[in-house]
Protein backbone atom coordinates (compact mmCIF):
# COMPACT_ATOMS: atom_id res chain seq x y z
CA UNK A 1 0.00 0.00 0.00
CA UNK A 2 3.05 2.43 1.18
CA UNK A 3 5.42 0.82 -1.49
CA UNK A 4 7.32 3.80 -3.53
CA UNK A 5 7.48 3.20 -6.88
CA UNK A 6 10.44 0.65 -8.43
CA UNK A 7 11.99 3.50 -10.57
CA UNK A 8 12.94 5.89 -7.83
CA UNK A 9 15.45 3.89 -6.65
CA UNK A 10 17.68 5.25 -9.91
CA UNK A 11 15.51 8.24 -11.02
CA UNK A 12 17.06 11.25 -9.61
CA UNK A 13 13.93 13.67 -8.32
CA UNK A 14 12.92 17.02 -10.09
CA UNK A 15 16.27 19.43 -8.63
CA UNK A 16 17.67 16.48 -7.00
CA UNK A 17 21.35 16.94 -7.77
CA UNK A 18 23.72 13.12 -8.38
CA UNK A 19 26.48 14.43 -6.41
CA UNK A 20 26.42 17.05 -3.21
CA UNK A 21 29.54 17.69 -1.70
CA UNK A 22 29.98 19.16 2.32
CA UNK A 23 33.09 20.26 3.88
CA UNK A 24 33.81 18.45 7.13
CA UNK A 25 34.70 20.67 9.94
CA UNK A 26 35.95 18.16 12.65
CA UNK A 27 38.70 17.24 10.62
CA UNK A 28 41.67 19.28 8.47
CA UNK A 29 41.33 17.66 4.74
CA UNK A 30 37.93 15.60 4.77
CA UNK A 31 34.70 16.25 2.79
CA UNK A 32 31.48 13.83 2.45
CA UNK A 33 30.03 13.05 -0.68
CA UNK A 34 26.55 12.07 -0.88
CA UNK A 35 25.59 10.61 -4.22
CA UNK A 36 21.90 10.39 -4.86
CA UNK A 37 19.84 7.34 -6.28
CA UNK A 38 22.89 4.93 -6.08
CA UNK A 39 23.71 1.95 -4.07
CA UNK A 40 26.19 -0.22 -3.02
CA UNK A 41 27.16 -1.13 -6.14
CA UNK A 42 29.22 2.50 -6.89
CA UNK A 43 29.36 2.70 -3.02
CA UNK A 44 31.82 -0.11 -2.19
CA UNK A 45 34.14 0.03 -5.70
CA UNK A 46 34.69 3.26 -4.27
CA UNK A 47 35.76 3.10 -1.34
CA UNK A 48 37.99 -0.13 -1.94
CA UNK A 49 39.64 1.74 -4.60
CA UNK A 50 40.15 5.52 -2.42
CA UNK A 51 41.86 3.07 0.37
CA UNK A 52 44.34 1.74 -2.28
CA UNK A 53 45.61 5.37 -2.26
CA UNK A 54 48.19 6.43 0.17
CA UNK A 55 47.43 9.72 0.66
CA UNK A 56 43.81 8.56 1.41
CA UNK A 57 44.05 9.06 5.50
CA UNK A 58 39.95 7.44 5.51
CA UNK A 59 37.44 6.09 3.22
CA UNK A 60 34.40 5.06 4.29
CA UNK A 61 30.79 4.94 2.77
CA UNK A 62 27.03 4.27 4.08
CA UNK A 63 23.90 3.59 3.01
CA UNK A 64 22.01 4.93 6.00
CA UNK A 65 18.62 3.44 4.92
CA UNK A 66 17.53 0.89 2.92
CA UNK A 67 14.79 3.29 2.17
CA UNK A 68 16.39 6.09 1.19
CA UNK A 69 18.38 5.66 -2.46
CA UNK A 70 21.97 6.96 -1.67
CA UNK A 71 25.24 6.74 -0.09
CA UNK A 72 27.55 9.16 2.18
CA UNK A 73 30.80 8.74 1.12
CA UNK A 74 33.76 10.27 3.81
CA UNK A 75 36.83 10.74 2.33
CA UNK A 76 39.74 12.27 4.74
CA UNK A 77 43.31 13.16 2.78
CA UNK A 78 46.74 14.34 3.85
CA UNK A 79 47.82 18.04 3.61
CA UNK A 80 49.36 18.30 0.16
CA UNK A 81 46.46 16.20 -1.25
CA UNK A 82 42.60 17.05 -1.50
CA UNK A 83 39.40 14.46 -0.91
CA UNK A 84 38.15 16.15 -4.26
CA UNK A 85 41.12 15.14 -6.15
CA UNK A 86 41.24 11.86 -4.49
CA UNK A 87 37.64 10.72 -5.74
CA UNK A 88 38.00 11.89 -8.88
CA UNK A 89 40.96 10.03 -9.47
CA UNK A 90 39.64 6.45 -8.11
CA UNK A 91 36.57 7.17 -10.47
CA UNK A 92 39.44 7.07 -13.16
CA UNK A 93 41.03 4.78 -12.02
CA UNK A 94 38.17 2.46 -11.80
CA UNK A 95 36.89 3.19 -15.31
CA UNK A 96 40.36 2.19 -16.75
CA UNK A 97 39.93 -0.82 -15.03
CA UNK A 98 36.51 -1.67 -16.44
CA UNK A 99 37.39 -0.35 -20.21
CA UNK A 100 40.43 -3.10 -19.70
CA UNK A 101 37.96 -5.64 -18.43
CA UNK A 102 36.33 -5.44 -21.05
CA UNK A 103 39.27 -5.47 -23.65
CA UNK A 104 40.09 -8.56 -22.18
CA UNK A 105 36.78 -10.06 -22.40
CA UNK A 106 36.20 -9.35 -25.79
CA UNK A 107 39.26 -11.06 -26.71
CA UNK A 108 38.35 -14.11 -24.37
CA UNK A 109 35.63 -14.34 -26.05
CA UNK A 110 36.99 -14.12 -29.78
CA UNK A 111 39.31 -16.71 -28.66
CA UNK A 112 36.29 -19.18 -27.36
CA UNK A 113 34.75 -18.88 -30.50
CA UNK A 114 37.79 -18.97 -32.76
CA UNK A 115 38.57 -22.26 -30.76
CA UNK A 116 34.80 -23.95 -31.37
CA UNK A 117 35.09 -23.03 -34.35
CA UNK B 1 46.36 4.99 -13.65
CA UNK B 2 48.40 4.90 -10.50
CA UNK B 3 46.54 2.48 -8.56
CA UNK B 4 44.20 0.70 -11.03
CA UNK B 5 43.92 -2.81 -10.79
CA UNK B 6 44.71 -4.83 -14.12
CA UNK B 7 41.82 -7.62 -14.29
CA UNK B 8 42.37 -10.57 -16.10
CA UNK B 9 39.63 -13.03 -17.45
CA UNK B 10 39.85 -16.82 -18.13
CA UNK B 11 36.76 -17.97 -20.02
CA UNK B 12 35.88 -21.80 -18.77
CA UNK B 13 32.85 -22.21 -20.43
CA UNK B 14 30.43 -20.60 -22.91
CA UNK B 15 27.53 -22.06 -24.06
CA UNK B 16 23.89 -20.71 -25.36
CA UNK B 17 22.84 -20.20 -22.04
CA UNK B 18 25.67 -20.35 -19.47
CA UNK B 19 28.70 -18.77 -19.40
CA UNK B 20 31.79 -19.59 -16.84
CA UNK B 21 34.58 -17.37 -15.99
CA UNK B 22 37.68 -16.52 -13.75
CA UNK B 23 38.06 -13.49 -12.79
CA UNK B 24 41.81 -12.87 -11.30
CA UNK B 25 43.52 -9.53 -10.13
CA UNK B 26 40.90 -7.33 -8.58
CA UNK B 27 39.25 -6.61 -5.52
CA UNK B 28 36.09 -8.33 -4.27
CA UNK B 29 34.69 -5.04 -4.30
CA UNK B 30 34.34 -4.55 -8.18
CA UNK B 31 34.03 -8.48 -9.00
CA UNK B 32 31.02 -8.20 -6.49
CA UNK B 33 29.78 -5.06 -8.09
CA UNK B 34 29.54 -6.62 -11.28
CA UNK B 35 27.60 -9.38 -9.96
CA UNK B 36 25.19 -6.96 -8.64
CA UNK B 37 25.06 -5.28 -11.90
CA UNK B 38 24.47 -8.28 -14.37
CA UNK B 39 21.43 -9.27 -12.11
CA UNK B 40 20.16 -5.89 -11.83
CA UNK B 41 20.96 -3.52 -14.27
CA UNK B 42 21.57 -4.96 -17.29
CA UNK B 43 18.94 -3.82 -19.78
CA UNK B 44 16.68 -6.13 -21.49
CA UNK B 45 12.66 -6.05 -23.11
CA UNK B 46 9.31 -7.05 -21.36
CA UNK B 47 5.89 -6.47 -22.12
CA UNK B 48 5.11 -3.10 -19.78
CA UNK B 49 1.71 -2.11 -21.09
CA UNK B 50 -0.77 -3.82 -21.66
CA UNK B 51 -4.41 -3.11 -23.37
CA UNK B 52 -6.59 -5.81 -22.94
CA UNK B 53 -9.71 -6.18 -25.88
CA UNK B 54 -11.39 -9.53 -24.76
CA UNK B 55 -10.81 -11.96 -22.20
CA UNK B 56 -13.20 -14.69 -21.96
CA UNK B 57 -11.18 -17.00 -19.90
CA UNK B 58 -11.02 -18.13 -16.35
CA UNK B 59 -8.49 -15.65 -15.48
CA UNK B 60 -8.82 -12.08 -14.70
CA UNK B 61 -6.83 -9.37 -16.74
CA UNK B 62 -4.56 -8.40 -14.33
CA UNK B 63 -3.62 -11.79 -13.89
CA UNK B 64 -2.83 -12.37 -17.42
CA UNK B 65 -1.29 -9.33 -17.74
CA UNK B 66 1.54 -10.35 -14.85
CA UNK B 67 2.27 -13.86 -16.70
CA UNK B 68 2.66 -11.91 -20.29
CA UNK B 69 4.89 -9.14 -17.66
CA UNK B 70 6.82 -12.21 -17.04
CA UNK B 71 7.50 -13.70 -20.72
CA UNK B 72 11.32 -13.20 -21.25
CA UNK B 73 11.76 -11.72 -24.71
CA UNK B 74 14.76 -11.96 -27.21
CA UNK B 75 16.65 -8.21 -26.46
CA UNK B 76 19.85 -8.92 -28.24
CA UNK B 77 20.97 -6.43 -31.02
CA UNK B 78 17.68 -4.38 -29.97
CA UNK B 79 17.96 -3.18 -26.74
CA UNK B 80 21.23 -1.25 -27.20
CA UNK B 81 19.28 0.83 -30.17
CA UNK B 82 15.90 1.51 -28.08
CA UNK B 83 15.48 4.34 -25.58
CA UNK B 84 13.82 4.45 -22.84
CA UNK B 85 10.25 5.24 -23.21
CA UNK B 86 10.78 7.78 -20.23
CA UNK B 87 13.85 9.64 -22.41
CA UNK B 88 11.51 9.28 -25.95
CA UNK B 89 9.85 12.56 -26.77
CA UNK B 90 7.47 10.91 -28.87
CA UNK B 91 4.06 10.64 -27.18
CA UNK B 92 2.94 7.43 -26.23
CA UNK B 93 5.31 4.99 -28.04
CA UNK B 94 6.80 4.76 -31.17
CA UNK B 95 9.59 2.88 -33.25
CA UNK B 96 12.40 3.92 -31.04
CA UNK B 97 11.28 3.22 -27.79
CA UNK B 98 9.03 0.42 -28.10
CA UNK B 99 7.80 -2.95 -29.64
CA UNK B 100 4.37 -3.82 -30.60
CA UNK B 101 3.28 -7.75 -29.68
CA UNK B 102 -0.28 -8.40 -30.65
CA UNK B 103 -2.30 -11.73 -29.65
CA UNK B 104 -5.84 -12.92 -30.60
CA UNK B 105 -7.03 -16.42 -29.80
CA UNK B 106 -9.97 -18.14 -29.44
CA UNK B 107 -10.73 -21.37 -28.81
CA UNK B 108 -13.35 -22.58 -31.40
CA UNK B 109 -12.60 -26.79 -31.25
CA UNK B 110 -14.08 -28.84 -28.51
CA UNK B 111 -10.84 -29.57 -26.77
CA UNK B 112 -8.78 -27.46 -24.45
CA UNK B 113 -7.47 -24.00 -26.35
CA UNK B 114 -3.82 -23.72 -24.81
CA UNK B 115 -2.68 -20.04 -25.20
CA UNK B 116 1.12 -20.00 -25.11
CA UNK B 117 4.39 -17.74 -26.55
CA UNK B 118 3.74 -19.23 -29.38
CA UNK B 119 0.62 -17.40 -30.46
CA UNK B 120 2.22 -13.83 -29.85
CA UNK B 121 2.78 -11.83 -32.62
CA UNK B 122 5.84 -9.06 -32.98
CA UNK B 123 6.01 -5.96 -35.24
CA UNK B 124 9.80 -6.67 -34.65
CA UNK B 125 11.06 -9.93 -35.86
CA UNK B 126 13.91 -9.77 -33.81
CA UNK B 127 11.75 -9.37 -30.09
CA UNK B 128 10.36 -12.59 -29.89
CA UNK B 129 9.26 -14.45 -26.77
CA UNK B 130 12.46 -16.59 -25.83
CA UNK B 131 10.63 -19.74 -27.04
CA UNK B 132 9.80 -19.07 -30.11
CA UNK B 133 13.66 -18.04 -31.14
CA UNK B 134 14.87 -19.87 -34.18
CA UNK B 135 11.14 -21.48 -34.95
CA UNK B 136 12.38 -22.70 -38.32
CA UNK B 137 15.21 -25.13 -37.71
CA UNK B 138 15.80 -28.01 -35.57
CA UNK B 139 12.16 -28.06 -34.84
CA UNK B 140 12.84 -31.75 -33.80
CA UNK B 141 15.45 -31.35 -31.29
CA UNK B 142 14.50 -28.13 -29.24
CA UNK B 143 13.35 -28.78 -26.13
CA UNK B 144 11.75 -25.44 -26.11
CA UNK B 145 8.64 -25.59 -24.50
CA UNK B 146 6.23 -22.82 -25.59
CA UNK B 147 5.39 -20.54 -22.26
CA UNK B 148 1.57 -21.50 -21.20
CA UNK B 149 -0.39 -18.52 -20.75
CA UNK B 150 -4.15 -19.38 -20.18
CA UNK B 151 -6.33 -22.18 -21.14
CA UNK B 152 -9.25 -21.69 -22.92
CA UNK B 153 -12.65 -23.55 -23.41
CA UNK B 154 -14.80 -23.85 -26.61
CA UNK B 155 -16.05 -19.75 -27.43
CA UNK B 156 -13.26 -18.10 -24.78
CA UNK B 157 -11.11 -15.93 -26.16
CA UNK B 158 -8.38 -13.87 -25.31
CA UNK B 159 -7.53 -10.73 -27.31
CA UNK B 160 -4.67 -7.92 -26.50
CA UNK B 161 -2.37 -5.13 -27.87
CA UNK B 162 1.03 -4.88 -25.57
CA UNK B 163 3.97 -2.19 -26.19
CA UNK B 164 7.31 -4.12 -25.04
CA UNK B 165 9.82 -1.68 -23.21
CA UNK B 166 13.83 -1.41 -22.57
CA UNK B 167 14.14 -1.73 -18.69
CA UNK B 168 16.37 -3.62 -16.00
CA UNK B 169 16.07 -5.61 -13.28
CA UNK B 170 15.79 -3.08 -10.47
CA UNK B 171 13.14 -1.57 -11.55
CA UNK B 172 11.08 -5.01 -12.25
CA UNK B 173 12.37 -8.86 -12.01
CA UNK B 174 10.41 -9.05 -15.36
CA UNK B 175 14.06 -7.15 -16.88
CA UNK B 176 16.41 -9.39 -15.18
CA UNK B 177 18.47 -11.16 -18.00
CA UNK B 178 20.03 -13.91 -15.61
CA UNK B 179 18.20 -16.72 -13.49
CA UNK B 180 20.78 -16.77 -11.28
CA UNK B 181 25.21 -15.56 -11.04
CA UNK B 182 27.01 -18.14 -9.02
CA UNK B 183 29.91 -16.17 -7.70
CA UNK B 184 33.01 -18.04 -5.74
CA UNK B 185 35.75 -17.17 -3.88
CA UNK B 186 38.69 -18.87 -2.39
CA UNK B 187 37.17 -22.46 -2.69
CA UNK B 188 39.17 -23.48 0.26
CA UNK B 189 38.88 -20.99 3.02
CA UNK B 190 41.91 -19.72 3.50
CA UNK B 191 41.26 -16.73 4.19
CA UNK B 192 39.16 -17.64 6.68
CA UNK B 193 36.08 -15.52 5.95
CA UNK B 194 33.86 -18.24 7.18
CA UNK B 195 33.91 -20.87 10.26
CA UNK B 196 33.32 -24.36 9.33
CA UNK B 197 32.65 -25.96 13.41
CA UNK B 198 33.72 -29.23 11.57
CA UNK B 199 35.72 -28.96 8.01
CA UNK B 200 34.95 -32.42 7.06
CA UNK B 201 31.72 -32.75 6.41
CA UNK B 202 31.28 -30.07 3.81
CA UNK B 203 31.75 -30.92 0.47
CA UNK B 204 35.05 -29.83 -1.75
CA UNK B 205 33.85 -26.86 -3.98
CA UNK B 206 34.42 -27.81 -7.91
CA UNK B 207 37.10 -24.79 -7.65
CA UNK B 208 39.58 -26.61 -4.61
CA UNK B 209 42.86 -27.26 -4.78
CA UNK B 210 42.26 -29.90 -1.94
CA UNK B 211 40.15 -32.42 -4.43
CA UNK B 212 42.38 -35.16 -4.39
CA UNK B 213 43.86 -34.44 -0.77
CA UNK B 214 41.98 -36.77 1.62
CA UNK B 215 42.66 -36.07 4.49
CA UNK B 216 42.98 -31.65 4.19
CA UNK B 217 39.26 -30.06 4.15
CA UNK B 218 40.42 -26.55 4.53
CA UNK B 219 43.87 -24.76 3.18
CA UNK B 220 46.03 -23.79 5.67
CA UNK B 221 45.42 -20.13 7.10
CA UNK B 222 46.63 -17.16 5.56
CA UNK B 223 46.70 -14.11 7.17
CA UNK B 224 47.07 -11.26 5.02
CA UNK B 225 45.70 -12.42 1.88
CA UNK B 226 43.30 -10.93 0.26
CA UNK B 227 40.48 -12.56 -2.53
CA UNK B 228 41.97 -12.48 -5.49
CA UNK B 229 40.29 -15.00 -7.86
CA UNK B 230 36.86 -14.55 -8.33
CA UNK B 231 35.10 -17.90 -10.07
CA UNK B 232 31.41 -16.58 -11.90
CA UNK B 233 29.04 -19.06 -13.20
CA UNK B 234 26.27 -16.90 -15.12
CA UNK B 235 22.98 -18.48 -16.23
CA UNK B 236 21.00 -16.77 -19.11
CA UNK B 237 17.19 -16.59 -19.38
CA UNK B 238 17.44 -16.33 -23.29
CA UNK B 239 16.56 -12.94 -23.30
CA UNK B 240 20.27 -11.90 -23.74
CA UNK B 241 23.38 -14.35 -24.66
CA UNK B 242 25.46 -14.86 -21.99
CA UNK B 243 28.35 -13.16 -23.24
CA UNK B 244 26.13 -9.80 -24.06
CA UNK B 245 25.28 -9.88 -20.40
CA UNK B 246 28.45 -9.67 -19.66
CA UNK B 247 29.66 -7.32 -22.11
CA UNK B 248 26.60 -5.19 -21.58
CA UNK B 249 27.08 -5.22 -17.74
CA UNK B 250 30.85 -4.44 -18.28
CA UNK B 251 29.25 -1.21 -20.38
CA UNK B 252 26.82 -0.12 -17.85
CA UNK B 253 29.23 0.03 -14.59
CA UNK B 254 31.75 1.68 -17.09
CA UNK B 255 28.30 4.30 -17.89
CA UNK B 256 27.19 5.02 -14.38
CA UNK B 257 30.95 5.69 -13.19
CA UNK B 258 31.30 7.69 -16.39
CA UNK B 259 28.15 9.73 -15.40
CA UNK B 260 29.24 10.43 -11.90
CA UNK B 261 32.52 11.87 -13.08
CA UNK B 262 30.63 14.19 -15.01
CA UNK B 263 28.55 15.20 -12.01
CA UNK B 264 31.62 15.38 -10.01
CA UNK B 265 32.93 17.82 -12.24
CA UNK B 266 30.11 19.87 -12.58
CA UNK B 267 29.35 20.17 -8.49
CA UNK B 268 33.09 20.82 -7.95
CA UNK B 269 33.80 23.08 -10.43
CA UNK B 270 30.73 25.22 -9.48
CA UNK B 271 31.46 25.39 -5.80
CA UNK B 272 34.94 26.37 -6.67
CA UNK B 273 34.66 30.07 -4.99
CA UNK B 274 33.34 27.93 -1.68
CA UNK B 275 34.96 24.83 -0.83
CA UNK B 276 38.61 25.04 -0.57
Amino acid sequence: MNAPPAFESFLLYDGEKKIEIKKDTKVPNAAHFTVNKEDHTLGNILRAQLLKDPKVLFAGYKVAHPLEHKFVLRVQTTEDHSPKDAFTNAITDLMSEVSLLEERFKVAIRDKQQGIE
Amino acid sequence: MPYANQPTIQLTELTQDNIKFILEDTDLSTANSLRRVFIAEVPTMAIDWIQIEENSSVLHDEFISHRIGLIPLTSDNVVDQLKYSRDCDCIDFCESCAVELVLNVKCTGDGTRQVTTRDILSRNTKVVPVTSKDREMADDYSDQHDILIAKLRKGQSLKFKAFAKKGFGKEHAKWQCVSSVAFEYDPDNALRHTTYPKPEEWPKSEHSNLIDEEDKFEAEYEPHGKPNKFFFNIEAVGSLKPENIVLNGLAVLKKKLANLQYQAFQELNQDNLTLQ
